[in-house]
């Protein structure tokens, strides 16, 4: 139509949902060495045969699509911080939420976590908790 | 195995031409859109012609009767329950169209038996809708299209 | 062979447009587009494309939902499930390779339509390392990207403030600026932080708005204008987890650059739907964007003309038609009578996709 009706009590509006109800994620193979190691405490990269190593570890090396070999990692440190104080909508959050990425030296990537007490970026930290997703704070 | 259950929500905007027929129904009204310069009438309505790419013209009022072009019977239930008696739900040709598979119509339930949908009688049979008492502005307003 | 764009047009820019369904939001755009190239599409363009993700339209399969409204209706319409200058770069590839002359891009918001946009934002990190440690704001990605640019810049919480202050201040005069407003550094400054270093003012609000491109090759093109604008786009994605990616590097548009043929732009048009995303953008086309704003470089006149009719910041985020919305603004930097501009667009939190379109006459 070449008219439009601006008055809201003309339009409609109506409420639906996606229906998706629930996703059962796999976690792969490295993914569950990964996480499965979180629960026995310990920190799983891969190697590749450049040399490079990964965090989290993935089930292919990037550079050349082969597959790594798992070694451990440790000595995480806090590379980046933020604290969240409001959800995506706005509202404010009842207490600060901290989260940030720890890293490895010698190690390509990051882990997001969840970090705690008055940890600093570049501060070595230790795990609180050795659950995923992981709660860290000063060593 | 990491479980996620998403949040989608949403309130659609229905827009100009489907929030007048949506209150159209309210009125027991089936109302279309009609483009001039091709002539083809839209149920559900567009306030734009797709075929010439223009505007639609105005609004046109059709009888709230039709015939059934096709129709199915699902033994499964929206929400994937298995369902003892069919739904039946078709397609319904309102009237005023002369093209075959282009025509103002309907996706709704149909007031008939299963075995004139497995016998494939009812397609063709002349059909009006059954209205709510109670109507709100919504495709449910029309409780069927049942056979005359 | 070159390729054109030969019609642009748009729709809403709105916080709210509660008038039209997404599909007649998208025909008023379409209609604007076809009426400035002078062409009917359902005679003169041959393919169309719409960039389009389910879960911002609310409909599963939602391509079905894409031809009618751009002139589309039975004829080749295909998505792209990204933003709209992917769209155009596909367009690009359409004519190109010779199977069109003149195709139709198209992106559209209606986020106002989405309830729990928040929600659809966090459903799409990676659901295995990201989103169990996600806190209830998607904001937290780019909060920690601010950081990464602080200290590899010394970018300070003021340079933040100050771009806020001048790209809201340059949206009045622009018809899509809903965000348009008068805020000075301190006004900015006294709000409370959404997430360390992020204030509210750091970051843009989504918006409603549809806007159609029509390309065409260059002979059509020469036919239909004396003043075509060319163009040239490409696309990078560089990785779906934060922890891989080089935060505060933009990497993404750094790809994506490196694909495009090199020229001397006169104005930037770049992602800033964060304030800080204003630097590390224009950070991939100019050495040192820090200095440029605190010398006050980035006017029109300065040596690094930027989002100067106010940005993301200004117009809002439009979902996948981001880029196209920074093109529109590029397109009117061209129309004051300037030879090049370029467009440096990013998908948003939680992606690391970036395209580049370059345009010049």
């Amino acid at each position: 139509m070449w008219s439009k009706k601006g008055r809201i009590e003309d339009l409609i509006f109506w409420k639906g949902n996606m229906e998706v109800e629930a996703y059962e994620y796999d976690e792969g193979n490295a993914g569950k060495k990964f996480i499965e190691g979180i629960k026995e405490g310990k920190f799983y990269g891969i190697k590749c045969s450049s040399g490079k190593v990964y965090v989290p570890p993935r089930d292919y090396c990037p550079e050349d699509m082969t597959e790594g070999n798992y070694v451990e990692l440790t000595e995480p440190y806090l590379d980046l911080l933020t604290e969240v104080r409001e959800d995506s909508y706005g509202n404010k959050l009842e207490k600060p939420i901290k989260v940030g990425i720890i890293r490895f030296l010698n190690a390509k990537g990051g882990i997001i976590v969840r970090v705690e007490g008055d940890a600093k970026e570049g501060d070595k930290v230790k795990v609180i908790k050795w659950e995923w997703p992981l709660v860290v704070g000063k060593a | 195995m990491i479980r996620y259950v998403p949040k989608a929500k949403y309130s659609y905007s229905a827009g100009q031409a489907q929030s007048v027929f949506l209150n159209g129904l309210k009125e027991k009204k089936i109302l279309g859109t009609v483009c001039n310069k091709c002539k083809k009438v839209y149920v559900p309505p567009k306030m734009y012609c797709e075929e010439c790419f223009k505007p639609t013209d105005g609004w046109v009022e059709l009888k709230d009767e039709g015939i059934v072009h096709t129709a199915i019977a699902s033994f499964v239930s929206w929400t994937r329950d298995r369902l003892e008696e069919p739904i039946i739900s078709g397609t319904i040709k309102l009237y005023g169209s002369e093209r075959d598979y282009v025509f103002p119509g309907m996706f709704h339930r149909i007031c008939t038996t299963y075995d004139k949908v497995r016998d494939m009688s009812i397609i063709g049979a002349k059909v009006k809708a059954v209205w709510n008492e109670k109507r709100v502005g919504s495709i449910e307003d029309i409780q069927c299209f049942k056979e005359v | 062979m070159k390729v054109a764009i030969v019609g642009m047009g748009w729709y809403g820019f709105r916080p709210s447009t509660p008038e039209v369904s997404f599909r007649e939001m998208v025909f008023e755009a379409a209609s604007r587009a076809y009426a400035e190239a002078n062409l009917d599409p359902r005679k003169d363009v041959d393919t169309f494309i719409s960039s389009q993700e389910d879960f911002w339209e609310g409909i599963s399969i939602a391509d079905e939902f894409a031809p009618d409204q751009i002139g589309g209706y039975l004829r080749p319409t295909f998505t792209v499930t990204g933003d709209g200058v992917q769209g155009i770069l596909h367009g690009i590839m359409h004519i190109k390779s010779g199977i069109s002359k003149v195709t139709a891009v198209e992106a559209h918001s209606k986020a106002s339509d989405i309830l729990t946009i928040g929600d659809i934002v966090e459903f799409a990190m990676d659901p295995i390392f990201l989103r169990p440690a996600a806190p209830p704001n998607f904001h937290f990605l780019a909060a920690l990207e601010a950081k990464a640019y602080q200290r590899r810049t010394g970018m300070t919480e003021e340079d933040m403030a100050e771009i806020v202050s001048i790209e809201k201040r340059n949206g009045f005069g622009n018809p899509r600026a809903s965000y348009a407003a008068n805020l000075n550094v301190s006004d900015i400054l006294s709000h409370e932080k959404v997430a360390e270093p992020l204030r509210r003012p750091d970051i843009a609000d989504f918006v409603d708005g549809a806007v159609v491109v029509v390309l065409a090759s260059e002979d059509i093109a020469r036919s239909l204008t004396d003043d075509p604008i060319w163009v040239e786009a490409s696309t990078f994605t560089e990785t779906n987890y934060p922890g891989y990616a080089e935060l505060g590097e933009a990497g993404y548009l750094r790809g994506a650059y490196s694909q495009i043929s090199k020229r001397k732009f006169d104005g930037y048009f770049v992602d800033d739907r964060y304030s800080f995303k204003l630097l590390e953008h224009l950070g991939v086309f100019k050495a040192d964007p820090l200095a440029l704003l605190r010398e006050g470089q980035l006017g029109e006149g300065g040596s690094a003309p930027t989002n100067v009719f106010g940005g993301l910041l200004s117009e809002g985020v439009p979902l996948e038609a981001a880029g196209l919305t920074l093109a529109l603004e590029a397109r009117e930097y061209l129309r004051k009578g300037y030879s090049s501009a370029v467009v440096g667009s990013w998908r948003g939190v939680p992606t690391y996709t970036g395209m580049v379109l370059s345009m010049w006459r």
